[in-house]
């Protein structure tokens, strides 16, 4: 899709609708961010990396959870791009979310670094001695958390879940902490197994694979 | 230095109130330095928080190596502050090293100059043969003649900010974003209150904020924002991009060992390899788009660092602005990168108000402790810097916990 496109973008019960000449590659955020600098300074949506890296830009674009600094014009096909904000998030306006309920939803003290995963000849020479580390896929944009049909019940949510399982994964020492956090009430038992939030994680993280080992383990350890 | 457990339950701070306008991350670093100081700190931020340059930069934690041939001061002031983010905020820095790389005579030749200054400027640089150096991280260009090792890294340019705002509201800061600057104040030589349209909920509000003294850490917008007191603040804001492609190819930064130019550092983190970058100037800095012609010329230059890069699929092409301190008719790559504080009743004789330009991502502590250091002499206020001290809480507790 180049040329002109007509985006919708949600403005509290409504609509604000605009067109813009779209350019090679521009994604939906490069499109709000040419209208905000030249058109609409009141355009309100969240954005830092630009690249798919701090997680601040999730949206629904066409129904769709997805970032959109990843998400390219030319990818949507024709028709308007519809743009709207995260589900259950708290409310600023526009696309822009506040994102407490996802973070107040994670469990605390999970670490964010592990074992980066290339190979390498020879032993580390330098770093802290734990060898190579790199952050977590998990980039906390909440797209998980807005995609999941469960509604009407308690819920730590995809997002936290599949923290705890990657926590305890990387530092075993976390491993009752995680287990305990997943047999809360409002832990594994509440998901409904629709692996929607596998489906819109950006990320791969698969958070429905990670509640399925999670309810796995606990049931190990309920018949163990 | 010992790092001490974040003093939480602090007594709210009762000092002067110091208005910080910017929330990229000098105004996060600046905003927790004054909160431990004892003074009432209220940011302004136009958009979200790091929606600016930070959060969008090449997440290099800069060693200093990149700048010892040019300026040894810099250098090694960029290695004190990566030695001190990782005491205070490791869980958001990938740590693992760096290689300059040389590829052909000239660079080869440089490598012994380069160490040299590196070692000048306190950063522990050391030359590995060159078959070594493709052997501990093999995604290298293997026509490497020679490689030297330098403490580089790569940090989460979000979540190392952020940890720093969640610093500052734990200590009572008061953290407005969706709230823009439009017009300051001037009452007898003096700035006195910042005009402000708050779109953070409906209606959006007009607001007049008032403070004992201003401190603008707007970035590339420094020009703006002192223009609206008047001011005349020199800043070229200089757009630059960067290319991310998928695979981490390296799990060290890999630089080219040659004087700064485009498109010669490559830098993973996650499950990217990421190319920068570019340098040209604009007089905006708003929307900055990357240039037709960058995502070529940057796929380009990330295969000879790492041949592999240049069949990787590309994840994003992005640019921000940089805020070079000075004003340059070239394309900005003779400016320093070095940081000011500029006081604007000793240079323009217009009290009330300073603005803190320049510098880098990786020095962000440094540039709060030094524009912190002028607000504190101007307010009488006697506290020292004390932001080295303390482990930051995590970023996750900006949104997640509201204090
Ligand atoms: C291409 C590129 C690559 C880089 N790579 C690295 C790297 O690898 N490592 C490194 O250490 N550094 C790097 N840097 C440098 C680094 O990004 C910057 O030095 C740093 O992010 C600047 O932070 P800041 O807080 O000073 O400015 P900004 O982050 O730009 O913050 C200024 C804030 O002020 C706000 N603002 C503006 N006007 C107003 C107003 N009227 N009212 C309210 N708010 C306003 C803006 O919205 C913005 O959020 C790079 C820079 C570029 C451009
Ligand atoms: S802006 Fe960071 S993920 Fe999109």
């Amino acid at each position: 899709m180049s040329g002109l496109v007509t985006l919708r973008v949600a403005r509290g019960a409504s609509w604000a609708l605009y067109e813009l000449e779209a350019t090679e590659g521009m994604t939906v955020l490069d499109a709000l961010e040419t209208l905000r600098g030249s058109r609409d300074p009141d355009l309100r949506y969240r954005h830092s990396c630009h690249h798919g890296s701090c997680g601040t830009c999730g949206a629904r674009v066409n129904g769709k959870e997805t970032l959109m600094c990843l998400e390219r014009l030319d990818a949507l096909g024709p028709g308007p791009v519809l743009v709207e904000p995260l589900r259950k998030m708290g409310a600023v306006g526009d696309v822009a979310v506040d994102p407490s309920p996802l973070f107040a939803s994670l469990p605390e003290g999970s670490g964010y670094l592990r074992a980066s995963g290339l190979e390498h000849g020879g032993p580390v020479e330098e770093g802290d001695g734990r060898g190579y580390r790199r952050f977590e896929a998990c980039i906390e944009c909440g797209c998980c958390v807005s995609a999941c049909p469960v509604e009407g019940k308690a819920f730590s949510g995809p997002a936290a879940l599949a923290m705890a399982d990657r926590d305890r994964e990387e530092r075993p020492e976390r491993e009752a902490a995680a287990l305990a956090f997943a047999a809360r009430p409002d832990g594994v038992e509440a998901c409904d197994s629709a692996f929607a939030c596998s489906r819109a994680c950006p990320q791969g993280v698969a958070p429905g694979r990670r509640i399925r080992r999670l309810k796995a383990s606990l049931e190990d350890r309920a018949e163990g | 230095m010992n790092t001490e457990a974040f003093p939480r339950g602090s007594p709210k701070p009762n000092g002067p109130r110091v208005c910080v306008i910017g929330g990229g991350g000098t105004g996060a670093a600046l905003a927790y330095d004054l909160s431990l100081r004892g003074l009432r700190v209220v940011l302004l931020e136009k958009g979200e928080l790091t929606s600016g340059t930070t959060g969008r930069h090449h997440g290099q934690l800069h060693s200093g190596a990149r700048y010892a041939l040019g300026d040894r001061a810099i250098a090694r002031e960029c290695y004190e502050e990566t030695l001190i983010l990782r005491r205070i905020v490791p869980e958001a820095i990938e740590y693992n090293g760096g290689f300059f790389i040389a590829i052909g005579e000239e660079e080869a030749e440089l490598a012994p100059r380069f160490v040299a200054a590196c070692l000048e400027a306190g950063i522990p640089a050391r030359e590995i043969p060159a078959a070594r150096a493709l052997e501990l991280e093999p995604g290298m260009n293997p026509a490497l003649s020679r490689a030297v090792w330098v403490p580089d890294g790569t940090f989460d340019a979000w979540r190392l900010p952020l940890a720093f705002f969640a610093a500052a509201r734990a200590l009572g800061a008061e953290i407005r974003a969706w709230t823009e600057v439009l017009g300051l104040d001037r009452s007898g030589g003096r700035v006195v209150a910042a005009r402000v349209l708050d779109r953070s909920r409906e209606p959006f509000r007009e607001e007049l904020v008032e403070a004992d003294y201003f401190v603008s850490a707007t970035g590339a917008w420094a020009g703006k924002v002192g223009a609206l007191a008047g001011l005349d603040v020199p800043i070229t804001p200089a757009p630059g991009a960067m290319l991310a492609a998928r695979g981490r190819l390296v799990d060290r930064v890999v630089s080219r060992l040659r004087p700064a130019g485009d498109g010669d550092i490559m830098v993973p983190q996650r499950g990217l390899s990421i190319i920068g970058s570019t340098q040209s100037v604009t007089d905006s800095p708003d929307a900055i788009l990357p240039a037709p012609g960058d995502r070529d010329f940057l796929a380009g230059a990330g295969a000879e660092l790492v041949p592999a890069f240049g069949a990787a699929p590309v994840h994003a092409v992005w640019a921000a602005a940089r805020p070079l301190a000075g004003r340059s008719s070239d394309e900005g790559r003779s400016i320093s990168r070095d940081f000011a504080a500029l006081d604007h009743e000793e240079r323009d004789g217009v009290a009330g108000m300073a603005t803190i330009i320049g510098g880098k991502a990786t020095v962000l502590r440094a540039m709060a402790e030094k524009a912190a250091d002028l607000v504190a002499a101007k307010l009488g206020v006697e506290a020292p810097c004390r932001t080295a001290r303390y482990a930051l809480p995590s970023w996750r507790e900006y949104y997640g916990r509201k204090a």
